[in-house]
């Protein structure tokens, strides 16, 4: 929920983009690095304090947010659009003239991708797994209610600023690797490989650019090195609790007969 | 030669445009462009050092490469000089989908179509066949249609020029090269290229061996002009239609503009469900968008989970699944191919060649199939580079191979005069002789 943008980028299945913050499993690990680095627990829980608190998240029920995606090496721009609602609804449209229509949705139980090169297909097994959890609403905000376990890797610097690193698991996931500004305590990048029809892919981004809208900071910008590429993601809009039909989530005609062929 | 000539595949069709802007390249350096050249030349030695799917260049000294050219780099006086240092840089690799697209590509692909413009056409498909330049077809409606330039003319000369000597050398550099044919056509297509606007003055020998000279204006060339990131325009056409005994015929000139091409791929193969057999013409397709070619095998690959190929970057191993649709065509289908079938269009045909019902017919392909990005340089240029290697479903690498044909039949000058298309006669044959039950 805190970086809806991020769910956005996944909407292009040839790269499953950035899935910069997820809800996953539960426990944790309360281990600490040695010296003066907080817990792993301490670390997450002060970036959802830098983000507005839970009390600020606990308010928001849906979201939805517009922006691009900027693929430099193809010299190609995609209109991004991400729906979302609790408990773990989404749909993410990607289209540009260039590659057609992408979308990717989940009314919380069958996870779908449709485009206009490749038609339509419904996920399955570990993909689809790691799909839904991406779909959930409550992201790292709840992250408590997400990961098994979250443990402190040491430090690291991004873009010259010191951080925390904390890596989270959820029970059948990737493991995902996070580092958090120690200054801001806001996450600054994502490390992680996400299950896609092709194969596993390693992603790493870039959050940046927060912003207020309402009573939550938003990343509006997150850059993603994929397969050795960049693609920078620039959301225009956020739009917190606004009235999502649930047509939107709804199952499309092409992925129903394709489940009806099974 | 072969490592110069590199420009294959998606960049083919910008050849025509690189000979006639050479001389506006020539004029001398501003401190300040030679300090872009400089720059230039590290981003494509860098990129490449970075992002090459292959670790050790194919047993080049990388640095060694650069520490060699650096120096030329520096000393090249004009864009022409600095460009074929780059040039000579990414040639080293031995490797398609490697060129530099100079910076005026980009500025006429901006211009409006006009006089002075590159992108000229006469709307003449060429093929060299035994020797000669062979007309295969000529797209309606354009100037040479309507002048009545007819499939199977020969094109003995153009502006005074005579063609037939041209041939000789390039048999033998490409003697085993699946790129001859390619290159062959490639040196009677740069000649009749141009500007739109322009004229070209042609000699045939027509249908009854007489002489005919003809000059053409070019014209923007025939489709839906397709700018596709920082390559340059393509141009989409479509055909469908059915042949004798109810089969249906799918051709597309690139793989391109998923939102024009795959409804209209989608609507021919609903309309060919009941057909006993499909024919998909990729001839002369130099290729496009990777993913298209895993859209269109879903119409007619029924098993779920099964991929078209591989592709291999430094890091990832990818396959190119094909989603089946919730339609599958179940009949048999025939692919055409020839020697201007490049980069996706062989992926698309090396992909399901070996599927039982599949069968692949006509010439073998460029042998061009890394997957490829092209970026903006400093210096206004554009730099097309592979990130990827790519090996078929069968485990081919058709890089530098090609797809070989199942059957491999070639286009003859009295088929094409007698109004017949021998890669589609012996598809037809083919399908007739397949017993598939088609629901």
């Amino acid at each position: 929920m805190a970086n809806r943008m991020s769910k956005a980028g996944a909407s292009l299945g040839i790269t499953a983009l950035a899935i910069l913050l997820v809800s996953l499993g539960v426990s944790f690990s309360d281990a600490k690095a040695p010296g003066k680095t907080p817990s792993a627990e301490q670390i997450l829980d002060k970036f959802v304090e830098a983000t507005g608190g839970v009390a600020a998240y606990d308010k928001l029920q849906s979201s939805i947010s517009k922006g691009a995606l900027e693929i430099p090496a193809a010299g190609i721009t995609v209109d991004l659009t991400v729906y979302s609602a609790r408990p773990n609804k989404m749909c993410t449209i990607a289209e540009s003239p260039a590659i057609g229509k992408n979308e990717r949705g989940t009314d919380g139980t069958i996870f779908w991708e449709k485009s206009t090169m490749q038609g339509a297909r419904v996920l399955e097994g570990e993909e689809l797994a790691e799909a839904l959890r991406e779909a959930a609403f409550e992201g790292l905000v709840y992250w408590r209610g997400q990961y098994d376990s979250v443990a402190v890797a040491g430090t690291d610097t991004v873009a010259g600023n010191p951080c925390y690193k904390v890596v989270m698991k959820a029970k059948g996931g990737k493991p995902r690797t996070l580092s958090f500004d120690q200054k801001s305590g806001l996450l600054v990048r994502t490390q992680t490989t996400v299950p896609t029809q092709m194969g596993e892919i390693p992603i790493e981004s870039f959050p940046g650019d927060y912003r207020k809208v309402g009573d939550v900071l938003q990343a509006y910008k997150s850059t993603v090195k994929v397969m050795g590429q960049e693609r920078i993601m620039t959301m225009t809009s956020v739009e917190y609790n606004a009235a999502i039909p649930d047509s939107v989530f709804a199952v499309p005609a092409d992925v129903q007969a394709l489940l009806q062929k099974k | 030669m072969e490592k110069r000539l590199h420009l294959v595949g998606a960049a083919a069709i910008i050849i025509a445009m690189l000979i006639s802007i050479s001389r506006a390249a020539c004029a001398q350096l501003t401190p300040e462009e030679k300090s872009l050249n400089l720059d230039s030349f590290e981003q494509v030695w860098t990129t490449i050092r970075d992002q090459h799917f292959d670790p050790t260049f194919g047993g080049l000294d990388w640095q060694a490469v650069h520490d060699e050219l650096r120096p030329k780099m520096e000393g090249a006086g004009n864009a022409q000089e600095a460009r074929a240092v780059l040039t000579e840089m990414i040639s080293r690799l031995g490797l398609s989908h490697f060129s530099i697209i100079p910076a005026d590509v980009y500025k006429n692909i901006d211009a409006p179509a006009k006089r002075g413009d590159r992108g000229g056409s006469t709307g003449i498909a060429v093929r060299v066949i035994g020797g000669a330049a062979i007309v295969t077809s000529v797209a309606p409606e354009t100037r040479a249609y309507r002048a009545g330039v007819k499939p199977g003319w020969e094109i003995r000369a153009i502006d005074g020029e005579e063609l037939p000597p041209l041939f000789p050398s390039i048999e033998e550099e490409f003697k085993n090269s699946p790129k001859k044919e390619y290159y062959l056509a490639s040196a009677v297509r740069s000649r009749m290229g141009g500007a739109i606007g322009d004229t070209v003055t042609i000699q045939f020998i027509d249908g009854t061996n007489d002489p005919v000279e003809k000059t053409v204006t070019l014209e923007e060339k025939t489709g839906k002009k397709i700018i596709f990131g920082n390559f340059p325009p393509f141009y989409l056409t479509t055909k469908t239609d059915t042949l004798e005994h109810g089969i249906g015929y799918f051709a597309f000139s690139c793989f391109f503009d998923p939102i024009t091409l795959m409804p209209a791929f989608g609507a021919a193969m609903q309309s060919f469900m009941n057909a006993p057999g499909v024919i998909i013409d990729v001839r002369g397709n130099p290729g496009g968008i990777a993913g298209i070619a895993m859209g269109l095998a879903g119409w007619f690959v029924e098993e779920k989970n099964i991929d078209i190929g591989t592709m291999r970057t430094r890091t990832n191993t990818l396959r190119f699944v094909i989603n089946p649709r919730a339609n599958v065509y179940r009949g048999p289908v025939a692919i055409l191919v020839d020697g201007l079938s490049g980069s996706s269009a062989e992926i698309f045909a090396g992909g399901v060649q070996g599927f039982p019902r599949i069968r692949i017919i006509g010439s073998p392909t460029i042998g061009a199939t890394l997957p490829s990005a092209a970026v903006r340089l400093p210096n206004g240029d554009g730099f097309q580079y592979a990130f990827a290697s790519y090996t078929s479903r069968n485990g081919v690498e058709l890089e530098g191979k090609g797809v070989i044909p199942d059957a491999e039949v070639r286009p003859t000058r009295q088929a094409l005069l007698e109004g017949r298309d021998p890669a589609i006669e012996t598809a037809i044959d083919w399908i007739q002789s397949q017993r598939y039950i088609v629901k």
